[in-house]
């Protein structure tokens, strides 16, 4: 096969890589392995095994073209469904192009298809290189798990904008795309947790534990909140078996998790392993990073319930999901920290690294919106904020800020080296990208936070008679200027991918390899 | 024992349980002697020549 040469071409080129890139990257690495090499750990297997197997980095390639395709359909998504908050013209008048329609397909392809790209990619990149082995059952494994994961996003992409749906947030795919996603799942499981068995390496690295955790408790959360019956035997209407209270529980149970597990504990371990690699430092602490990954996975699973406050959920369920929504404050700065510090006598890097740039704007967005979080799951702080415009704001400055910033540093790091590039085609229009994407995101969440405490108030706000001063309607004109706003910062958030997208390309297309760069040195 | 008091021995067998649980990982992973390992292991990601 084919497949198994090119890696090791690759491999070849990359020690060249080193000496080529010289003074900005590959110096610094050689030293550093070999401090680290001749040091404690004689079982390590040597970082110059001739005798290592090719690693299988086809089928990441691929996850990094459809990580950025993804990426800027579901942002494009969510300026459309933002403008038709905004315009209620722009449903256009037809079934399929309305709001209740597009908004999962925005949701879905943002978190599930540009996040979950994302991350079977950046997985099979990180196991293979810290269990330096190549991928459990190879590179058609690898595969079957990136189209059978595609054929899911457009199984269920397709079924939203026919009005197919289980209307559960986050979980709309009907039973046929459930049953679907579970298969790819199991063998994704099945394909990291071999290669973690075939590794090595004798310890597993912790960016592994945070990846393990997302892809087994994403199993149990999928399967846990789609277990349910089709209403009859060929349709695509289904009904959950739990009912009332109990679904709404498990829902969220899955909802939180799905933050929890998917745009947290799995992008934590890209953060583990990207961050130390970018800036050509260890982790600032590795006993932290496992205090981190043992308190965030104990306590996370349990905050749930704080979706369901002043429901008909018990009240000591919804205090248990606040308690332990506040506790989470602690692991969520740990981890925060433990990245930044890793820069620490590295900061100048910030300068000329866009990708560290991104990595670390991640980290700081992923600290502000683990403090938001916790002081919104208060009770007090949620009967003001619940089903107002602030969650949306809260959302996204961890989906736009966190997820997105810490996957764009990744692609800035990782795309030169998969295609065996010299660098990035511009550094200049990555720091557009920079700039444009942080003001899009300032712009989106501070119009929802002014837009939302304005809703949450005028819908409490009572007259000197006890009768309620605004309507409903009123509530929904005051925040139409906050919806423009939130608008612009969605499209400049969309114009800084399109930036990224193309200077990615022309990294790709334009930028010599880097043999060439050596045959020049 | 009915049910309710079942609820509540498991919830408390549990929390201590979770804190005992928690109390010994700090300890192992504070464990001076471990520390020398453990930024080793920290070493992994840098170690690798190979992209």
């Amino acid at each position: 096969m084919q497949a198994g040469d090119a890696p090791r071409i690759l491999d070849g080129i990359y020690v060249a890589n080193g000496a080529a890139i010289g003074s900005k990257r590959g110096k610094i690495t050689m030293a550093s392995a070999s401090v680290a090499m001749g040091g404690i750990n004689a079982n390590a297997v040597s970082a110059h095994d001739t005798t290592a197997p090719a690693y299988h980095d086809d089928v990441i390639r691929a996850g990094m073209i459809a990580t950025v395709f993804w990426g800027v359909v579901g942002f494009l998504m969510g300026n459309v469904i933002a403008s038709q908050l905004a315009f209620p013209a722009m449903n256009l008048g037809l079934e399929w192009t309305s709001f209740g329609r597009l908004r999962p397909v925005h949701t879905s392809a943002v978190i599930f298809a540009f996040g979950g790209n994302a991350m079977i990619a950046a997985s099979f990149y990180i196991v293979q290189r810290t269990c330096r082995t190549p991928l459990f059952l190879g590179s058609l494994g690898a595969w079957c798990v990136f189209w059978g994961y595609q054929i899911f996003i457009l199984l269920a992409a397709s079924g939203y904008v026919l009005g197919i749906t289980s209307g559960k947030e986050y979980a709309e795919p009907e039973w046929y795309v459930d049953l679907w996603l579970t298969l790819v799942w199991v063998l994704y499981l099945v394909v990291f947790a071999g290669t973690l068995m075939l590794r090595r390496e004798p310890h597993i690295y912790v960016a592994n534990w945070f990846i393990l955790a997302f892809i087994v408790t994403v199993a149990m959360l999928h399967i846990g909140n789609n277990i349910q019956v089709p209403v009859s035997f060929l349709g695509w209407k289904s009904y959950t078996v739990p009912g009332g209270v109990q679904d709404a529980m498990i829902q969220w149970w899955y909802g939180h998790n799905a933050v929890g597990f998917f745009l947290t504990a799995a992008f934590l371990g890209m953060m583990y392993y990207f961050i130390p690699k970018a800036a050509n430092r260890p982790v600032y602490s590795y006993r932290l990073s496992i205090v981190h990954f043992w308190s965030l996975i104990f306590l996370y699973i349990w905050a749930g319930p704080h979706h369901l406050h002043y429901t008909s959920l018990p009240d000591w369920a919804q205090t248990l999901g606040m308690t332990f929504s506040i506790m989470l404050w602690m692991p969520s700065w740990g981890g925060m920290i433990n990245g930044l510090m890793t820069l620490s006598g590295a900061w100048d890097k910030l300068r000329t690294d866009p990708s560290l740039r991104f990595s670390v704007t991640a980290l700081a967005f992923y600290g502000m919106s683990t403090f938001e979080g916790p002081m919104m799951s208060i009770k007090a702080v949620n009967a003001l904020s619940h089903y107002t415009d602030w969650t949306v704001g809260h959302v996204h400055s961890g989906a736009m800020g966190w997820v997105g910033f810490i996957t764009f540093g990744m692609l800035y790091w990782l795309v030169p080296q998969l295609w065996g590039r010299a660098g990035l085609y511009s550094q200049r229009l990555a720091n557009w990208h920079f700039w444009i994407a942080t003001l899009g995101i300032v712009f989106y969440i501070t119009s929802m936070w002014v837009s939302g405490i304005m809703q949450g108030l005028m819908w409490r706000a009572y007259d000197e008679y006890g009768f309620l001063q605004y309507s409903f309607s009123e509530s929904v004109a005051a925040m139409h200027p906050f919806y423009v706003i939130r608008l612009l910062g969605g499209l400049l958030y969309l114009v800084g991918a399109l930036i990224m997208a193309y200077n990615l390309w022309k990294t790709v297309t334009s930028v010599a390899p880097v043999r060439a760069a050596v045959a020049t040195a | 024992m009915d049910q309710a008091q079942l609820m509540g021995i498991l919830g408390t067998v549990s929390t201590v349980w979770f804190f005992l649980f928690f109390v010994a990982m700090l300890a192992w992973v504070y464990w001076p002697k471990h520390k020398a390992r453990m930024d080793h292991q920290a070493q992994i990601p840098l170690r690798d020549d190979r992209i």
